[in-house]
């Protein structure tokens, strides 16, 4: 619980910084994939590679991985059902004993249903929800974050000593 | 000052690659392939020891292992396999053993071994410590726990000593006072109480179905139907119709009370014909019973073949047990498949299902084509292979088999040929054919009592064993022959040492030919020895009569035991069968009389009544020309 309060508030952190809006869209949409994942597999450790290397917001993904995580627990039936639709398609059984017999593809495990139902979701929504956080962060930013900080209460507060010694911190060891 | 640096800072536009994570993850990429090569030897070392183990059922040890990287090779030096019998000592150990594996398979995720050899193989080596002989699991898999309770009963069928038993007759222990030997209620005394209850309760049925039956009451009244009927009048043509009438209903009333009577009989056979069953049935208890009690006493069967399952049912219900072990671990690494398109595997929700789409040209996940051996030392020689063990027969189509000739002259292990086949693409079948030419057998105990001991000292024995075993049926057979034998006999009784020495110089070459076919769960053994003719030839004289005497006496005490119960049930029979069978066979004479005079005068009355209307017609018609 702790953890998660901790990404929450790291999250939330992010959001009112000045770290770029793509790259926590980035973050989310990328959650999205681990989140949807029901096992480790490869596409899994590609994802955490690219979060490592590539600027995307780590805290974004992880704290948006879990939440997803939650969403894909009640939607596993439908990630097996559309997976086992996809796996069943006559049209592509020639791809997938190629790719099945093919090297390293197979650790992908993309034979199994959850696996292929939750990579097909994951695939069709991470534009969607690449755009989406995209312009929610750009909205909040905006329309909450700039008000509040616009307000009467937030500029006491910014005045006070206490504020300063913690801005003065935030700088040196944030 | 700092304001302007901040905001130069923040000006400067960040590329999208994390430039400091790079030194993070090549130190990781370091420590992995350092850990590879420091710690993948001693992980691989583990593995072997740790599966090796399991399939051993003791320890096992490996001296090294070296693994390659560019050729995803692995050498494996001396792997020792405890012998869980005889712990301090290795049943055998393998000096080299090394393989290849193949990259192409491997990024598919599948082993593939092309070949692997196996050298410098020992048997019965000392060990420098005591291998560890884990005990049997608590938890074990249905099949094994299944197995294990069939071969248990089989087991205690096998149980007993012989020689034991044949001196404590001798001496006169084992065929004094039954007392004591009752343990808890006899079997038969318990079906011939419930037999007791039964009994009243089917008679409680007989009586109610006798309630419906016609009374005293009901023939009268019959009768005097009967007797109401004016059979003469049948001729006028204007009565006949209610004569008919009243003669037909009459008719059916006597069959409806005889359908009654019928029922009621047929109820009394029932209960009769269960009755007697159940008897046959209680007398099949006294025997078991008597054959318990015996047991408990521990009075010998002088029949060979109980003899020789004595002492060496045990001997073919290991071997039995251990080819069952092997049989299991095919079934477990090597499933059975049904089918071409093969069903996907179901898992536990949110798993997901697998589906397979792997072609006949693809590997299985496992896949060792050939292992040959190749080992020649100071001990002896083993040559030959094992070829195609892998998870998936069908896929391959191809078996797996193995050939191995053996022959150790320094252990006087001579000549070993062994040939195994197991078949899983279909019904699995496991085949295995073995002879040893000869072997030394020392201190087999066939009796080792406070009273007698008859212990195989030395001997060289020739096996032979063929067995086939499916999931449901075993067919094993076991030919052995002992030759150069030496005993050691002693007995307390000069009578039994008699004996012994009697039995031992009769059998200077031993045979034994056992037999073990069947369903799992009802296997029939057939077991015949030399030895058992011999034990039979010679105490036969001796203790027949006194056995004869104590089977007599613990028959005549379970009668007396059951001889309450049984009489009150013997009385209850036979008052069932005398009251009911005199009810029913009354009232049945007494409806065919009814209905044969019904039928008779009946009869009669319509010739009569036929007669005298052609007498009138003829009158009628007299001097009339037509």
């Amino acid at each position: 619980m702790t953890l998660l309060l901790k990404q929450l508030f790291a999250f939330i952190k992010v959001l009112n910084s000045d770290t770029g809006e793509n790259q926590i869209a980035a973050g989310i949409a990328c959650g999205l994939i681990l989140g949807f994942a029901p096992a480790l597999s490869l596409q899994t450790i590609l994802v955490f590679i690219l979060i490592f290397l590539l600027r995307i917001q780590a805290g974004a993904a992880f704290t948006a991985a879990f939440f997803f995580a939650l969403i894909a627990w009640a939607l596993d039936p439908l990630f097996d059902s559309i997976g086992g639709m996809v796996l069943e398609l006559e049209a592509l059984s020639g791809l997938f004993t190629v790719l099945y017999n093919m090297p390293i593809v197979p650790f992908t495990k993309f034979y199994n249903s959850v696996v292929m139902g939750a990579g097909v979701l994951s695939i069709i929504l991470f534009p969607v929800v690449f755009f989406l956080s995209k312009i929610l962060i750009q909205k909040y930013r905006k329309s909450v974050l700039e008000r509040f900080q616009n307000t009467k209460f937030w500029k006491a507060v910014k005045a006070t000593g206490l504020y300063k010694w913690y801005a003065k911190y935030e700088q040196l060891y944030g | 000052m700092t304001d302007k640096n901040n905001e130069t800072k923040k000006a400067k536009k960040q590329g999208p690659i994390r430039t400091g994570a790079v030194i993070p993850l090549i130190i990781f990429i370091v420590l992995v392939v350092g850990f590879n090569i420091l710690f993948l030897d001693v992980s691989i070392k583990k593995s072997i020891e740790f599966i090796g183990g399991k399939a051993n059922g003791a320890e096992v040890n490996v001296d090294s292992v070296k693994t390659s990287f560019s050729d995803l090779s692995i050498s494996v030096k001396r792997i020792q396999f405890t012998n869980k019998e005889i712990p301090t000592h290795n049943r055998f150990e393998i000096g080299e053993f090394n393989f290849q594996m193949l990259w192409d398979a491997l990024l598919r995720g599948k082993i593939v071994i092309d070949r692997s050899n196996l050298n410098h193989i020992l048997i019965n080596t000392k060990r420098a410590s005591k291998g560890f002989v884990p005990p049997p699991p608590k938890q074990e898999s249905a099949s094994s726990k299944k197995t294990k309770e069939v071969l248990g009963k089989a087991k205690k069928e096998f149980d007993g000593n012989v020689f034991g038993d044949i001196a404590g007759v001798l001496s006169g222990d084992s065929v004094g006072d039954t007392k004591g030997k009752f343990e808890g209620e006899l079997a038969s005394k318990k079906r011939l109480t419930s037999l007791n209850a039964e009994i009243d309760q089917k008679q409680k049925e007989i009586d109610q179905s006798l309630k419906g039956l016609p009374t005293e009451k009901d023939f009268t009244s019959l009768k005097s139907r009967f007797n109401a009927i004016a059979w003469k009048d049948l001729g006028n043509i204007a009565k006949a119709p209610k004569i008919l009438k009243e003669a037909d209903q009459l008719k059916k009333d006597i069959e409806k009370a005889n359908k009654a009577i019928n029922d009621a009989s047929k109820k009394v056979d029932s209960s009769l014909k269960f009755i007697d069953s159940s008897y046959k049935e209680v007398q099949g208890l006294v025997d078991q019973d008597i054959a318990n009690i015996s047991k408990r006493m521990n009075l010998p069967s002088l029949d060979p073949k109980t003899i020789a399952k004595m002492l060496f049912g045990n001997e073919l219900l290991d071997k039995i047990t251990e080819l069952k072990k092997y049989q299991d671990m095919a079934s477990e690494y090597m499933p059975k498949k049904k089918g071409k398109l093969e069903a996907p595997i179901k898992k536990p929700r949110g798993k997901g299902r697998d589906y397979r789409f792997g072609t006949p040209n693809s590997y299985p996940l496992f896949w060792l084509k050939l292992a040959s051996i190749d080992s020649k030392n100071d001990q002896g020689i083993v040559k030959g292979k094992i070829e195609n063990i892998t998870t998936n027969q069908r896929q391959i189509g191809k078996l797996t088999t193995g050939q191995i000739n053996a022959d150790f002259p320094g252990e006087n292990v001579r000549d070993i040929v062994s040939h195994l086949e197991i078949d899983h693409r279909d019904n699995p079948v496991l085949r295995m054919d073995a002879t040893i030419g000869s072997f030394p057998v020392a201190g087999k105990a066939l009796s080792d009592s406070k009273d007698v001991t008859f212990i195989i000292k030395q001997a060289n024995t020739k096996s032979e064993m063929k067995a086939t075993l499916t999931p449901e049926n075993v067919d094993m057979t076991l030919n052995n022959s002992l030759t150069n034998i030496t005993y050691e006999t002693k007995a307390k009784s000069p009578q039994v040492q008699e004996v012994l020495t009697d039995v031992s110089s009769k059998t200077k070459t031993l045979t034994l030919d056992a037999k073990g076919k069947g369903k799992w769960d009802s296997i029939k053994f057939d077991i015949k020895s030399n030895l058992a003719q011999a034990i039979q030839n010679s105490v036969q004289s001796l203790v027949q009569e006194k056995i004869n005497k104590a089977k007599a006496k613990i028959k005549a005490d379970v009668e007396k035991q059951i001889a309450g119960t049984k009489k009150q049930i013997d009385d209850k029979v036979a008052s069932l069968k005398g009251q009911y069978d005199k009810q029913l066979n009354q009232g049945k004479a007494q409806l065919a009389k009814i209905q044969d005079d019904l039928d008779s005068t009946k009869k009669k009355a319509e010739k009569d009544a036929k007669g005298g209307t052609e007498k009138k017609l003829k009158s009628l018609f007299k001097g009339i020309k037509l």
